[in-house]
């Protein structure tokens, strides 16, 4: 805030020897104004400094001569009026208040004033002050053990509004100018020039401005990046992507019409509830928690690679697309009920693959698989367990399709079917043996369970609750 | 539009811009990219935080009038960021563009009104 110089008040003056100083307030002061009060006395002790004043400077003659004077502060309450009693020792003197406005009520004074007190002569200088900022009001003053003689407008560091000239009307003699610099630092040397040569003193002061305060606003739009929980929950009519670095659980929880991608690196589980209506849900890549995809799901649910935990298709209805768990899955791939389409695990799966009810495509479990597949009622499709299959192939009632357990097939392949269930060819293929149960109608009361030990890898066993099967002798 | 509901923004922004405890700091820069070191950051104070508004999109903002510290040195202030101490500790945000850059001198300060202090999570 700029300093503004308000005025001065009438000079206060005393034409022989008194105790009090009657210095007028200037008029239209307000609150938060400062006020510089300068009070000069012609005796070798300067003026008392008035109650709720802060001292500027204080200056007396060389050689401890008259004159002698003080400069002081106030910041303004606006109620001031009259005049200021200013107790000095018994002498002439005289005063005035100049009146500023925009100097900091905190710190007025900006630095430490300067003084000067020459013996005779017609330019004081007045020390150099530095100041702390722009802005600042240097207001400069001199005081002489007059009558006679002029000032001069000060012209250091820039030309100053002199507001005090007295002559001879009272002793001493002063003047006053200021200047609100734009410069800020070192001011340098200050001259104030008389016209005659007296003895006197010189000072200066610097007041403070006001801080200047800017209003600013902003606002920051938080989008991608976060590492806290990322949360997708109803009513989502477009795409949701959490693409990468997701530390915390993305979850899609209803309602979410478009495609939802759960895409890389989700170290936590990535959940997919009901209804999903888009056509791809997605949990790509180094998965290390559970990716689960529930009720009501109208697109494909992939579970690419390289998924640490497990992928759950729990899909108990109506899931029409394809659900394929493709490689390095070491957790459980469960497919439940009602998968319309195919449902697909192709290679290195360490756990359970399940395939239970309802499902009328392919269900597929290629290569490596070391759990237990298993498909239970009713498959209307295929059911294919096909190489190095560790764990136990189950295939119970109601199996209307091909079921095929091709190579290296070392544990159990059992078809526990109902009498009155759908025909089922079951088929082994190993060196050129084949186990088929060919479509037959199932009659006995009890299936007969038989185990086959082939000639290339006696672990096989197929074993079909079956009526009427062909065996070779080696199954035998 | 795409991402967090609004009632999950306003979840979000209130744990963790919260209305009580808070230690956040307004920290300033003249370039975008650095913090401004003629100005000293500002506090929120712990209570300075308002609860997040239930607009569409949520917005957590200073609920009392902030002052800056006087500043040091001169410079054109141009963006701000949360931090969560007065000095060093975690950016919380992005270097945001102010609304309007303004230019402080020494001494000078920087006000923000209640509200003008914003962040929003979409």
């Amino acid at each position: 805030m700029a300093i503004t110089y308000q005025g001065i008040g009438t000079i206060g003056a005393n034409s022989s020897a008194a105790t009090t100083l009657n210095v007028p307030y200037p008029s239209g002061i307000q609150a938060g104004d400062v006020m510089v009060l300068v009070a000069n006395v012609d005796s070798t002790t300067a003026p008392s400094l008035p109650s709720g004043w802060t001292a500027g400077v204080n200056y007396t003659a060389v050689s401890t001569q008259v004159p002698s004077g003080r400069v002081a502060v106030k910041v303004a309450t606006g109620s001031e009026s009259g005049n200021l009693a200013v107790t000095t020792p018994s002498a002439t003197g005289n005063g005035y208040i100049l009146l500023f406005r925009g100097v900091d009520n905190t710190t007025p004074i900006d630095v430490a004033g300067t003084t000067v007190s020459p013996a005779s002569a017609t330019t004081y200088n007045i020390p150099t002050l530095t100041t702390s900022r722009t802005g600042v009001a240097l207001v400069a003053g001199g005081t002489a053990n007059g009558p006679g003689g002029s000032w001069s407008t000060i012209t250091a560091p820039a030309t100053m509004t002199e507001v005090v000239d007295t002559t001879n009307a009272v002793v001493p003699v002063m003047a006053v100018d200021y200047l609100i610099w734009s410069g800020s630092g070192a001011t340098g040397t200050v001259p104030i020039i008389r016209s005659s040569s007296l003895r006197g003193c010189g000072w200066m002061i610097a007041l403070r401005p006001a801080a200047t305060q800017q209003a600013v606003s902003g606002t920051v739009a938080g989008t991608s990046d976060t590492s806290a929980t990322v949360a997708l929950q109803a009513a989502v009519a477009g795409t949701a992507a959490a693409s990468s670095g997701v530390s915390a659980a993305p979850a899609a929880v209803m309602g979410v019409s478009g495609a939802t991608a759960a895409v890389a690196a989700a170290s936590l589980a990535a959940m997919l509830l009901a209804p999903v209506s888009g056509t791809t849900v997605a949990a790509v890549s180094d998965v290390s928690g559970t990716a689960t995809a529930q009720l009501a799901v109208a697109g494909q649910v992939d579970a690419v690679s390289d998924v640490a935990g497990a992928v759950v298709g729990g899909s108990t209805t109506d899931v029409s697309g394809t659900v394929d768990a493709v490689s390095g899955v070491v957790g459980e791939v469960g497919l439940m009920a009602g998968v319309a389409g195919a449902a697909a695990v192709t290679t290195t799966v360490t756990a359970d693959v399940t395939s239970r009810q309802g499902i009328t495509g392919s269900a597929d479990a290629q290569t490596a698989v070391s759990g237990t597949v298993s498909g239970l009622l009713p498959i209307t499709g295929a059911t294919a367990g096909e190489s190095a299959t560790t764990g136990a192939v189950a295939l119970q009632a109601a199996v209307s399709g091909t079921v095929v357990a091709q190579t290296g097939v070392t544990g159990e392949v059992s078809d526990p079917i109902p009498p009155d269930a759908n025909p089922v060819t079951i088929t082994l293929r190993e060196t050129g043996h084949q186990t088929t149960a060919t479509p037959t109608t199932r009659t006995t009361a009890r299936p007969v369970t038989t185990t086959h030990a082939t000639t290339a890898r006696p672990s096989t066993r197929a074993t079909a609750r079956t009526s009427a099967h062909a065996t070779t002798p080696e199954q035998r | 539009m795409a991402g967090l509901t609004n009632a999950e923004s306003l979840a979000t922004l209130d744990a963790r811009f919260p209305t009580s405890g808070g230690t956040d700091y307004i920290a300033w820069s003249v370039n975008g990219s650095s913090e401004f070191s003629g100005l000293a950051r500002t506090a929120i104070g712990a209570t300075g935080w308002a609860a997040a508004t239930s607009a569409d999109p949520s917005v957590k903002a200073n609920g009392t009038a902030l002052t800056s510290a006087t500043a040091s040195s001169g410079g054109t202030v141009s963006h701000f960021a949360i931090f969560s101490a007065s000095s060093g500790g975690t950016q919380r945000t992005d270097w945001t563009t102010l609304a309007a850059s303004k230019t402080v001198a020494t001494g000078d300060q920087l006000t923000a009104a209640i509200g003008a202090i914003a962040v929003t999570l979409t």
